[in-house]
């Protein structure tokens, strides 16, 4: 396969092809995400194109085989003609989609948006899943079904979103959650975890708080996000640091489903403050207060410093407020 | 669920209980020697437990029959022991834990009645009280319109003086054991809840009414009887609806003949919720209030706990002084909290369970 489609290559010298006539919307072939266009713009000042972009007619224009972020930052740098490889209409479409896939990966290692959608090329231009095997194993792509079937949720999402997770900003298998919901949930998510920063643990907690307050609420779970409470967290709230305000949320969404966890751990971080421990001691409440074990904890560096320690600890102990920690509040 | 399918070990295909259990089901008994067969055909099933629901393959117990209930160190357990029986069942309960416990979910019926039988005759060689049920891996009454076991068991139990066995149910089938000789070692055990929480979450079960009515007709066959609130799911007005349950027991019911009456909130292992989420997408279980327990699994925050038992400990006490209700996997901060005590105090849960049915089911030891 390689060795015929090399063949058919070399019959045609490179040409400048008229830059309008190329039609940058069909992206039937496209591969690549936007990367760092500056330095594109930067290098195709300074020494110009290093390296052609394939073509192939279609119609009165030409498509894109392999290019798109060429075409596209010699067109913004106002370059009338672009040289090209006029590719011949004997070359099939697996060919095509091979070469496409080829030429990406000869400049960089793919990103899992490009992985998809190099995979779906395959996918799309192979005949049988022999064909299909082999392609994947030829091009060093992952042959494991598994993957195949996250990378393909990730084509099903917004282009903002692929993005997103193209770009790190969201995980894969966070997008393989996101694609279980409607667009108009996903564009939410996507809203909050690109603003606000949001890191992978964070991520499946909003998804499944969000969830899990829609099924308590009885509302599907794009009207959580339509609740007031949340908008005056997310949209109407006065702090401008979106990370913060992400958490501010997520503090908002844990408390809605859980509140009387929540009521307990402030109750019990007022009391713990009602104490007036001082600052190296730490006194930790009972993990989710199944049981009232607390525990204490604090560092030395000295004999003197433990017995000053132990000390306060002996003060702590015989305060009344200590007793409150072992009461439980009714609900 | 009906059983639509049957299977059995190829090399138990000629035991008698096969055939009468395949005449009962007016099935064919399909002979396999790897259970692969059938796991293949679950995997390949939309919903792999459903479909293990109307599978039922006859086979041999090569483990023991006789298990100690799993407890935890943390929260009092009975002392209850598992007679082996079977595993998993016909009824649908959303909550219901073996949906996770077996891997995948299959129903079995043990038909090596005699490998059985020697392990309670080991058990009763110790002369000392017990308490066995069936009612752990399975329902202990599906299997009664097609298999002779309660025709083995509770005979068995009758003649003897150690201990009582406790057969579990959430069903109404309790016509076969009107005329076996039970001497009063068979307690015949009801799962019990709400209307609302039969009706959202025991898919296939029998209605309270009904179950009540099983419970009285026991009764009047000189069954000692028990009652499990268990699994008790929280949800808004939940505490006046198990107070009214309390009510209607306490209505019908003769409490000198009621063994015990056990009282667990909802609890599972974490994995159980997202199957629970699947397979009842209209339930609202899986979205309780939970933290993870010191045995990690899931349990409702401990004041929410504390604030039903609370409510139906008092109403026990007022309608039942003189019922022993106690705590399935309860810790003794809320044994105190409730009840007043630490079963500690009294000698542990276990021991008080054996004096009550030591006193009501007339056993030496």
């Amino acid at each position: 396969m390689a060795f015929s489609l090399a063949a058919k290559l070399r019959q045609k010298p490179a040409v400048n092809v008229d830059i309008k006539a190329i039609d940058l919307t069909d992206r039937a072939f496209a591969v690549s995400t936007p990367q760092n266009m500056e330095a594109l713009a930067n290098s195709l000042r300074f020494a110009g194109l290093l390296h052609t972009v394939w073509l192939r007619p279609k119609g009165s224009h030409y498509q894109i085989i392999s290019g798109f972020l060429r075409v596209q930052s010699c067109l913004e740098l106002g370059w009338e003609t672009i040289p090209a490889q006029v590719l011949a209409e004997d070359i099939t479409n697996l060919e095509m989609a091979r070469l496409a896939i080829m030429d990406n990966l000869a400049a960089r290692p793919l990103n899992v948006l490009e992985e998809a959608r190099a995979i779906a090329l395959l996918r799309k231009h192979t005949a049988s899943e022999e064909a299909f095997s082999r392609n994947l194993n030829e091009l060093g792509l992952s042959q494991n079904p598994k993957h195949w079937a996250k990378l393909n949720k990730l084509l099903q999402l917004p282009a903002i979103t692929q993005q997103a997770v193209a770009g790190d900003l969201i995980a894969l298998s966070v997008g393989e959650e996101l694609a279980e919901f409607n667009e108009e949930i996903i564009l939410h998510f996507t809203d909050i975890f690109v603003k606000g920063k949001v890191g992978l643990n964070r991520q499946r907690e909003f998804i499944r708080l969000v969830f899990e307050l829609g099924c308590i609420k009885d509302l599907p779970p794009e009207a959580v996000f339509e609740l007031p409470e949340f908008g005056a967290v997310w949209h109407n709230n006065a702090e401008t640091d979106q990370r913060k305000k992400a958490l501010l949320l997520l503090e908002w969404l844990y408390q809605t489903r859980y509140p009387h966890l929540t009521a307990a751990r402030n109750a019990a971080r007022k009391k713990i403050a009602g104490l007036g421990l001082d600052g190296r001691i730490r006194l930790n409440m009972p993990e989710n207060f199944e049981n009232l074990r607390h525990s204490l904890s604090f560092s030395f560096e000295s004999k003197a410093e433990l017995l000053e320690l132990l000390d306060l600890c002996l003060k702590m102990a015989a305060d009344d407020n200590l007793n409150k920690l072992f009461q439980r509040d009714e609900v | 669920m009906q059983i639509k399918h049957l299977y059995v070990d190829a090399d138990l295909r000629e035991h008698p209980a096969v055939s009468q259990i395949s005449r009962n089901l007016g099935l064919a008994a399909t002979p396999i020697t790897s259970r692969d067969e059938i796991y293949r055909e679950l995997a390949a099933a939309n919903d792999p437990v459903g479909a293990g629901k109307e599978r039922l393959l006859l086979t041999q117990n090569k483990g023991a029959f006789i298990k100690k209930c799993p407890g935890t160190k943390e929260y009092i357990c009975c002392g209850y022991q598992i007679l082996h029986i079977g595993t998993f069942c016909t009824m649908d309960c959303s909550y219901c834990i073996l949906q996770a416990y077996f891997h995948p979910p299959v129903m079995q019926y043990f038909v090596n009645y005699n490998d059985m039988e020697a392990e309670i005759a080991a058990l009763l060689a110790q002369k000392q009280i017990f308490r066995l049920g069936t009612g752990e891996f399975t329902d202990s009454l599906i299997w009664e319109p097609w298999t002779e076991l309660s025709e083995r068991l509770v005979p068995l139990f009758g003649a003897q003086n150690y201990g009582v066995l406790e057969l579990k149910t959430k069903t109404v089938e309790i016509a076969r054991l009107q005329n076996l000789p039970h001497n009063g070692k068979v307690v015949l055990g009801w799962s019990v809840n709400t209307p609302k929480v039969i009706k959202e979450q025991e898919r296939g079960t029998a209605g309270l009414a009904n179950r009540l009515k099983a419970v009285q007709t026991a009764q009047s066959w000189g069954y000692n009887v028990a009652l499990h609130f268990d699994p008790l799911v929280l949800y808004e007005g939940c505490i006046a609806e198990y107070e009214t349950v309390i009510d209607q027991i306490f209505d019908l019911l003769n409490p000198a003949q009621i063994a015990w009456i056990s009282l667990g909130s909802f609890r599972c292992m974490p994995e159980l919720l997202d199957i629970v989420a699947k397979r009842f997408p209209k339930s609202k279980l899986p979205y309780g209030e939970f933290i993870t327990g010191q045995d990690a699994k899931m349990r409702y925050f401990k004041p929410l706990r504390l604030q039903l038992y609370r409510a139906l400990v008092k109403r026990l006490q007022r309608r039942g002084p003189n019922v022993l209700a106690y705590f399935c996997m309860e810790d003794p901060e809320v044994w105190r909290a409730t009840f007043g005590f630490n079963p500690e105090a009294r000698g542990g849960l276990s021991h008080m369970l054996d004096c009550t049915i030591k006193a009501m089911c007339k056993l030496k030891g």
